[in-house]
C-alpha cells in the first residue's frame, strides 16, 4: 500500500516536473513578478515579465533538447 | 449567468485535456478487461470513480476556504509547470526528439504484463490508470475552472470527453490509438500556458488589459511560438 502510494505521490508529482531545470527556470520568474509586485512595480510590466519570461524558458528549454 | 464566450475556453480546454488521459485509462482498461475479463476492470473502474469522487468531495470545501488571490496564483504556477511542459514534450515529439505515445503498443504491453498475473491484479491496474488519469482530469478541471466561478462549463467539458472516449470505445473494443495525442497535447499545451501566465498574473494583482480576453492573446503568442519552435527542432533534426 505504502509502495503504492508513494508511486502515485511520484506519478502526481511528474505532472508537474519532468525537466527539473526547466520547472526550476519558470518557478524563478513567477518569483521574479512577485518580487516585482512586492516593491510595486506597474502592474503591466510585472505581466510583461511574466510573458515574456515564460517564453524565453520554454524556448531556451527545447534549446537545450535539440542541442544533447 | 455565465456567458458562451467566457464558458467555451474552460470547457474546450478541459474537454481536449480530458480527452487525452481518458484515452489513456481506457486503453489499460481495456487490456485490464482483454485479459482477465470484463468484471475485474470494470469493479476496478468503479473503484477509481469512487476514489475520485472522494478526493473531489474532499477537495470542494478546502478550495472554498482558500482566499482567492493565493487560489489564483497556486492555480496559475501549477498551470504553467503542466501546460508548459506539455506544449515542450509535443514539440519535441513533432520534432522526433521524443518518441510519440502509441495506444496499441501501451495496450500491447499492459496486456502482457498483465497475462502472467491474477484478476485482483488486472482489477487494481484498472483502478490505478483511473485514479491517475482521472487525477489529472480533476486537476485539469479545477485549474482552468476554478479560479473564474467557471467549475460547472469545465466539468462538462471533461464529461463529455469521457462519454465520448467510452462510446467510441465500447464500439470499437480496441485501443483508440487513431486518436492525434500529440496534436491534442500540443492545443492543450498552448490553452493551459495562456491560462497559467494570465492567472499567476492575477494572482500577483496584475490588471491585464482587455481582462479576460488576454487570454486569448496569450493563446495566440504560444500557438506562434510552440509551431515556430516545432519548425525549427525538425528543421535541427533533419540537419543534425
Amino acid at each position: 500500500m505504502t509502495t503504492l502510494l508513494a508511486r502515485i505521490g511520484r506519478e502526481i508529482a511528474g505532472l508537474f516536473v519532468d525537466d527539473g531545470a526547466f520547472a526550476l527556470c519558470i518557478l524563478l520568474v513567477v518569483c521574479a513578478g512577485a518580487v516585482a509586485a512586492y516593491f510595486e512595480a506597474p502592474s503591466l510590466y510585472v505581466g510583461l515579465l511574466l510573458v515574456i519570461g515564460m517564453s524565453a524558458v520554454l524556448c531556451e528549454s527545447v534549446w537545450r533538447a535539440l542541442r544533447r | 449567468m455565465t456567458s458562451w464566450a467566457t464558458a467555451w475556453p474552460p470547457l474546450a480546454a478541459a474537454f481536449l485535456g480530458s480527452l487525452v488521459e481518458v484515452v489513456e485509462a481506457f486503453t489499460i482498461v481495456l487490456a485490464a478487461a482483454t485479459v482477465r475479463g470484463w468484471r475485474p476492470a470494470a469493479l476496478g473502474t468503479l473503484a477509481g470513480l469512487v476514489t475520485l469522487a472522494a478526493i473531489v468531495a474532499a477537495l470542494g470545501p478546502v478550495l472554498d476556504q482558500v482566499p482567492l488571490r493565493p487560489l489564483q496564483l497556486l492555480i496559475g504556477v501549477l498551470l504553467l509547470l503542466f501546460g508548459l511542459r506539455w506544449l515542450r514534450k509535443a514539440i519535441l515529439r513533432a520534432a522526433g526528439r521524443i518518441a510519440l505515445h502509441d495506444e496499441d503498443l501501451a495496450y500491447q504491453r499492459e496486456t502482457l504484463q498483465l497475462a502472467g498475473g491474477t484478476a485482483v491484479l488486472a482489477g487494481l491496474a484498472a483502478l490505478k490508470a483511473v485514479v491517475l488519469e482521472g487525477l489529472e482530469v480533476v486537476f485539469i478541471v479545477i485549474a482552468v475552472g476554478a479560479g473564474h466561478g467557471l467549475l460547472l462549463p469545465a466539468s462538462l467539458g471533461a464529461l463529455a470527453a469521457c462519454a465520448l472516449v467510452l462510446a467510441i470505445g465500447v464500439l470499437l473494443r480496441r485501443p483508440l490509438a487513431r486518436v492525434p495525442e500529440n496534436t491534442l497535447k500540443f492545443s492543450v499545451g498552448v490553452l493551459l500556458s495562456a491560462f497559467g501566465v494570465f492567472w499567476t498574473g492575477e494572482g500577483l494583482g496584475v490588471h491585464w488589459p482587455g481582462s479576460d480576453a488576454a487570454t486569448i492573446a496569450f493563446a495566440l503568442l504560444f500557438l506562434v511560438l510552440g509551431l515556430g519552435l516545432s519548425r525549427l527542432a525538425k528543421r535541427a533534426a533533419v540537419t543534425a
